[in-house]
């Protein structure tokens, strides 16, 4: 069974939105590493991953996302996540990762209050 | 099938390519096979996240790509318990039963991760389980076992068959 991952981008008070759909595992991850390159590449360093449609995510999304940041912030950009599953949620607890990334429960939240 | 012990009783098994592809088969099963043995929705889900790790873990220790993964899960007292074996040498489609093919070329395994990942693969294992063990073989081939433990309700509901 092939695992699909699907992106959604949006741009919102001066936020590139990314909202991704699907399960992020070591098999896909590179996808989701692949479209957040290219936001940056393009310049945008301000961005939302939404990720209330993803329905897994592992250690290598985690590791994405990080290297992601990283990148964003050595532009004095920001990469913060939409997230309410409980199993995302815990996979960031349990990691120490809901300290390193802004987490919030919508877009707006984000995007409103920067 | 050389290097995969026998099937305990009670335990259930699956057998896939050593694919990427594969590990959203492999989840399943995880948390289907929790599910069947009385776990509620957190544990089959912890059950679903600790196989996809082990899944990767096994893989990436291979030394070359494994040809396939062994999932073996069991229900033991207090838990339900999970191996997650790879055979770095062995071929797929080589006759064994329910042996299924080896993944095309061009779907290698999992990408290597970031350098983080790989740790943060195992701290999640170590939050999630109990009786972690990671075995490496000579030839590539690896085993992680490990229990995902049962709350104190599902433990107090009765299983029969189950012990």
């Amino acid at each position: 069974m092939a695992i699909e991952l699907a992106f959604d981008t949006t741009a919102t008070d001066g936020w590139e939105v990314l909202a991704v759909r699907g399960e992020i595992d070591a098999y896909t991850s590179p996808r989701l590493r692949e479209r957040l390159t290219q936001l940056m590449d393009e310049g945008h360093y301000r961005v939302v991953v939404d990720l209330e449609a993803v329905e897994f995510m592992d250690s290598t999304g985690l590791g994405v996302l990080v290297s992601c940041l990283k990148r964003t912030k050595e532009h004095q950009g920001e990469l913060a996540l939409v997230c309410t599953a409980p199993q995302i949620l815990r996979v960031l607890s349990i990691t120490g990762l809901d300290k390193v990334f802004t987490v919030r429960q919508s877009v707006g939240d984000i995007t409103s209050s920067a | 099938v050389s290097g995969t012990r026998q099937l305990p009783a009670g335990a259930v098994r699956l057998r896939l390519p050593a694919d990427g592809e594969r590990l959203g088969t492999a989840r399943i099963f995880g948390a289907a096979c929790a599910r069947q043995f009385g776990a509620d929705d957190e544990v089959a889900e912890d059950m679903r996240l600790a196989v996809s790790e082990a899944c990767v873990m096994v893989t990436q220790a291979a030394q070359r790509p494994a040809a396939t993964v062994v999932i073996t899960i069991t229900r033991v007292p207090g838990g339900i318990a999970a191996e997650v074996s790879s055979n770095g040498d062995e071929q797929a489609g080589d006759g064994s039963s329910g042996q299924v093919s080896a993944p095309d070329a061009g779907h290698a395994g999992p990408t290597p991760s970031d350098q983080d990942a790989d740790g943060w693969g195992a701290e999640l294992l170590h939050a999630i389980v109990t009786d972690l063990a990671i075995e490496r073989g000579p030839s590539g081939q690896s085993t992680v076992s490990f229990t995902v433990p049962l709350t104190s309700g599902e433990l107090s509901r009765e299983m029969p068959g189950l012990s």
